[in-house]
């Protein structure tokens, strides 16, 4: 068992080693490949777009590799954002513009083209064909009423966190109409949750006494990040539960001094969307390369930054390095890279 | 639905998906675009849990009506944010570059001035507004220093 435990553990510290080292962003950073930078210190690099929305177009990320703004550690989130401020002003000074979108994507649903981390600041003016960043909101939102308490109590308590409980002095009451007694805050529907014995499936397989029992020894690590990781290696069930019910297992671990010892100071918000990540990553795409049409598969590159810029100036690399990532690996099984390169070159070409 | 003097938060009964909370600030201050900036992340994290998104995207509008729109995003959801690439000249790029460095600097040294006695003993940490505008060999020197250019 014990052996099972080294072995997951080592596969997702490859993972992570391996996605880092593919990373053409952390090469960037290290200087191994080539950037226009505007800006640097210890901890963030800001280079200009060579694929840029408009002139200017910023592309402003952490050194270390970081692939979605929840996992940033909460010590950088200030300043990066202090640094998205300063830029935006520096770019509509420099180039006279009226307002700069910072467009960031968390996710492949959600548009993220790379695997690290990174925000778009883009300077805009009014009528300058870029307005599909500013979607139409048009669409209805059954769930709006339903969310308005959560997001309002998750809202203030952040700002306590923060230090910033001041500004809730001037609050003012939501409308009554926008907050109907079944918006339950966050903490009352968790603890509602958690005394329904008929709680969802996803749900059900791990309780707070079975979780407590779960963690075992763990506490005997000396790392805190192995003690989760074998805990996580060790119960697949529990890491299902986080990711779908980040905030019950929270509420369990709040219930728990031995939990609380264990999770101190783990995001498990944080947790839960890497464990997400981490899964999607693992699972395969539902069609291969060979199983596209050279139209659709040019398409599927030409959405794909990381992937296009490494077909376009590194084939050779990712031929091979491809056997190191189960995902590419199964998406490009049986394609050749370096013929697949070749042709994509002439057909950006023409 | 929340309102204080930085901002106002609220989930419009339309939006550009289902779960589309928007930041609208009342003030654009680097600290408190900071401050706004780490709710945004905050609530991004939250849509991921409580809608079960597949991802979510942050969208700032710093400047002009200054707000911050964060969208929980759905695969088949319909909505394309992807920008059409352009292709802009190198020596057009040169020249923000330089454009973008020069202004950092001269910012960096107007709003961090070094303390008296520290610019007496060693100038380590940056320099001052007058040396900047005034000397252009030290300038050359800082631009290279915060640009780790050897």
């Amino acid at each position: 068992m014990a052996e099972e435990v080294t072995q997951e553990q080592m596969t997702q510290e490859q993972m992570l080693e391996e996605q880092k080292k593919n990373c053409i962003f952390c090469r960037i950073v290290k200087g191994e490949m080539e950037g226009k930078k505007v800006f640097e210190n210890d901890r963030f690099l800001a280079i200009l777009d060579i694929r840029p929305a408009v002139a200017g177009h910023i592309l402003l990320m952490p050194k270390e590799h970081v692939p979605i703004l929840p996992l940033l550690p909460p010590s950088h989130l200030q300043e990066l954002f202090e640094l998205t401020a300063k830029l935006s002003a520096i770019l509509r000074d420099v180039l006279v513009k009226k307002y700069v979108t910072v467009f960031a994507a968390s996710g492949y649903a959600a548009g993220q083209q790379a695997p690290h981390l990174m925000l778009h600041l883009i300077p805009r003016d009014d009528g300058d064909g870029l307005n599909i960043l500013e979607p139409e909101r048009n669409k209805e939102q059954p769930d709006a009423v339903a969310l308005t308490g959560f997001f309002e109590q998750a809202t203030q308590q952040a700002l306590a966190q923060l230090g910033r409980g001041d500004l809730l002095g001037d609050a003012q009451p939501p409308e009554p109409q926008e907050t109907p007694p079944e918006a339950a805050p966050m903490q009352e529907d968790v603890l509602q949750e958690q005394a329904q014995p008929e709680a969802s499936e996803r749900t059900r397989p791990v309780q707070q006494e079975s979780l407590e029992e779960a963690t075992g020894n763990v506490l005997e690590f000396e790392n805190k990040n192995d003690a989760v990781e074998s805990l996580l290696a060790d119960n697949p069930e529990l890491k299902k539960l986080i990711i779908a019910e980040p905030s019950q297992v929270a509420a369990y671990i709040e219930q728990s001094e031995k939990l609380k010892k264990l999770f101190e100071g783990v995001d498990i918000n944080a947790l839960s969307v890497a464990l997400r990540r981490q899964e999607e990553r693992n699972t395969p795409l539902e069609r291969a390369a060979k199983d596209m049409t050279q139209e659709e598969l040019f398409k599927f590159i030409d959405g794909n930054e990381g992937l296009r810029t490494w077909l376009l100036e590194q084939p050779e690399e990712l031929a091979k390095n491809i056997g190191q990532n189960p995902k590419l690996h199964a998406f490009f099984e049986g394609t050749d890279i370096m013929e697949l390169a070749k042709k994509y070159k002439e057909y950006k070409h023409a | 639905m929340l309102e204080t003097p930085i901002f106002t938060e609220e989930i419009p009964a339309k939006g550009a998906v289902n779960g589309h909370v928007r930041f609208t600030m009342h003030s654009e201050t680097i600290s408190d675009v900071a401050l706004v900036g780490t709710l945004a992340n905050v609530t991004s994290s939250l849509l991921f849990e409580k809608l079960q998104a597949q991802g979510t995207n942050i969208i700032f509008r710093l400047g002009d009506a200054p707000r911050i729109d964060i969208l929980a995003r759905r695969e088949d959801d319909g909505l394309e944010l992807q920008w059409a690439p352009q292709q802009i000249e190198a020596g057009k790029l040169s020249d923000i570059q330089k454009q973008i460095k020069d202004k950092i600097l001269v910012m960096d040294s107007v709003e961090e001035p070094e303390p008296e006695e520290v610019q007496e003993e060693e100038q380590i940490d940056g320099p001052p507004a007058d040396i900047v505008e005034e000397d252009d060999e030290e300038q050359e020197f800082w631009s290279k220093h915060l640009t780790r250019i050897p």
